[in-house]
């Protein structure tokens, strides 16, 4: 067993983890807030017998209700580092591949300037320019842009020595089953707010204002649970039922900013991140055939709280070195909790999933998970983690990761300015 | 009469545009009184700007007014991005004087030959664009909303297209000679379709909004 030397780890995740269980009991409270507020009813003992059949009002928008301090909630997009990556997970995502239409660094600039123009107002919950839906921008609910380069972007602009030292391709693993569709773009536009709606106009808007300059090559729309439903802030579940996301860096705290934050090898990357964008299959009908208990000894913790084998809540440290009864690891060597397993902070990634459900295929559903990850340096981080799972994850057997992209996410950008400025221009 | 001077530009635009063009960028100032060709049209020559101001009978030139930065102010400003033709310019612009300040004329040598003010007005049950009679006055501490459907700058014969992303630099001057200079961001826009009023029933066509 190679457990000897990873039970010194898991205590920098513990302290991450007992924050977060911090902020669980606010978002608890939270939701009891959500709950007395809208409760009480339209006061109808006195009110005379209706003499005409009149509509029933609806609750006024600027009630001072949780859920409309919720659809009024703003992101900022302006910023060290872009939104979308440090910001609590919103509950619906797109991610957006495209192309630009021409070769020219000119072009380039013009997308980026667009879209940090649009992306500025509509997050602030104003319409953008020219906003054919102006009343629906006004529900921001915490809408939030992130623009990521591709690889590609770089070379047919002529950019190449451009390309930051720490943004490697990521190659095909072993274990991928990739369609080129799903492949890296010029550019990656994310779009996430906790109003599906919202993100429909901010995603048409955007897209409509990019008409002319570039092309869709692939959407993938995501979701996931609203925070307040997470089981008091634990991390959301996926479509397995799993806990996922638990060893998480904790935005503000400075290991977060060594997991997702890098230096930069130039004044114009620093502050900058790169992400991982992995589409994986779920092969459900198959994970349905296990029982709870295989299920839970594949990935290494309990479906219910997530909390890893042999211990009992989603927080508890995790120790590999634990035996059976047997002797046999408690959490198994290929147990995908352990396969994963970051032995420092380096080798981190912030994990920012969401669930898709693309429907049908050929009488198949077709769900999984857009497992976005974000790290300063993929070559420190995810590689040498996906090279493992590809090697020996228990969990390969129930997942198929269809689709592999990756882009830079330049730095944010102070008011009046656009992302990445200056690069292309 | 506003119609008439309009018609006119309609014609100018397919088929006297090298003839306009040039006295726009000539360093002469026109006589004050004398005839000019496009109301809208204007020259700015040793710090003064001259306008083409639409009369009963003729269009003739304004006398000169001295150029002074302006107390203006606009946001939120975007131009619809096309080809070649014509297209239209919005934003908010604020008056935070306490005098009403009026804007006659507005230029974009770059990318236009001609800007008009325009205005959106219903006429014989429909909406047309027409060139707006005095100009666009802001009341003290007050804003007007240049958007489609209303007040408008009409970009016309455009020198070169203007591409979404572009970044259009335009120079907007007052009554009083007051300057106020932006750039604005060029924008793919589906609307801002409305017809122009031309008296010749010429409608939309030939001019492309694209």
């Amino acid at each position: 067993m190679d457990s000897s030397d990873d039970s010194t780890q898991p205590r920098v995740t513990r302290r991450g983890l007992l924050t977060a269980g911090g902020a669980a009991i606010v978002g608890a409270a939270g939701g009891v807030v959500l709950g007395r507020a809208t409760a009480p009813a339209t006061p109808v003992a006195d009110a005379p017998a209706p003499t005409a059949a009149k509509p029933t009002p609806r609750p006024s928008v600027t009630e001072t209700n949780a859920a409309a301090a919720s659809a009024r909630q703003t992101i900022d997009f302006h910023g060290v580092h872009q939104a979308g990556v440090d910001t609590p997970e919103q509950t619906y995502a797109v991610f957006l591949g495209l192309n630009l239409a021409s070769n020219s660094a000119q072009d380039a600039d013009s997308v980026l300037r667009i879209v940090s123009d649009d992306a500025a107002r509509l997050m602030a919950g104003e319409p953008a320019l020219g906003d054919t839906e102006p009343e629906i921008a006004k529900v921001p609910a915490r809408l939030s842009f992130t623009i990521g380069l591709g690889h590609s972007l770089f070379e047919k602009t002529g950019r190449s020595d451009m390309v930051p030292t720490f943004f490697p391709t990521i190659p095909a693993f072993s274990t991928d089953e990739l369609d080129e569709y799903w492949s890296s773009t010029d550019f990656l536009v994310q779009i996430a707010s906790d109003d599906p709606l919202t993100l429909a106009h901010a995603q048409r808007m955007v897209l409509k204002d990019l008409s002319t300059l570039t092309t869709v090559q692939w959407a993938q729309p995501g979701f996931r649970s609203p925070t307040p439903a997470n089981e008091g802030g634990r991390a959301g579940r996926n479509m397995m039922g799993q806990v996922d996301g638990t060893v998480n860096p904790l935005p503000g705290a400075a290991q977060f900013d060594t997991v997702v934050w890098s230096n930069g090898d130039a004044v114009w990357s620093a502050g900058g991140t790169v992400v991982v964008l992995r589409r994986i299959r779920m092969l459900l009908d198959e994970w349905d055939q296990m029982d709870v208990g295989a299920k839970e000894l594949v990935i290494g913790r309990t479906l219910d709280t997530g909390a890893p084998l042999g211990g009992e809540d989603e927080t508890d440290e995790v120790r590999f070195d634990v035996l059976d009864d047997n002797g046999l690891p408690v959490i198994p060597s290929n147990a995908h909790m352990r396969v994963a397993h970051a032995d420092s902070d380096e080798e981190m990634i912030l994990r920012r999933p969401y669930t898709y459900d693309a429907g049908f295929v050929d009488g198949k559903q077709d769900v999984g998970l857009i497992f976005a990850a974000y790290t300063a340096d993929p070559q420190r981080s995810f590689i040498p983690m996906q090279e493992r799972i590809a090697e020996m994850d228990a969990f390969n057997r129930w997942n198929t990761t269809i689709g592999s992209s990756t882009y830079f996410i330049p730095p944010g950008c102070a008011e009046g300015d656009y992302v990445a400025s200056g690069v292309f221009a | 009469m506003r119609i008439r001077s309009f018609a006119v530009a309609g014609f100018a635009a397919g088929i006297v545009v090298a003839g306009l063009v040039a006295p726009a960028n000539a360093a002469t100032a026109p006589k004050p009184g004398s005839t000019c060709m496009m109301s809208g049209d204007s020259r700015i020559v040793d710090g003064r700007a001259y306008f083409c101001e639409a009369g009963d009978d003729e269009n003739t030139w304004s006398s000169g007014v001295r150029l002074k930065s302006s107390d203006l102010e606009i946001n939120d400003q975007w131009v619809k991005a096309a080809k070649s033709g014509m297209t239209a310019g919005f934003g908010v612009i604020t008056n935070p004087t306490d005098k009403p300040i009026t804007i006659v004329g507005a230029r974009s040598p770059r990318y236009a030959g001609l800007i008009q003010l325009h205005e959106v007005a219903m006429q014989n049950g429909s909406m047309v664009m027409q060139e707006k009679d005095g100009g666009i006055t802001i009341s003290a501490g007050g804003s007007v909303t240049l958007e489609p459907g209303g007040d408008h700058l009409m970009f016309m014969r455009l020198k070169q297209s203007i591409d979404a992303g572009d970044m259009v630099p335009v120079l907007l001057i007052t009554s009083d000679g007051g300057k106020l200079r932006f750039k604005t961001l060029a924008k793919v826009y589906a609307g801002a379709n409305e017809n122009y009023d031309d008296g010749n029933g010429m409608g939309n066509g030939g001019m492309s909004m694209n």
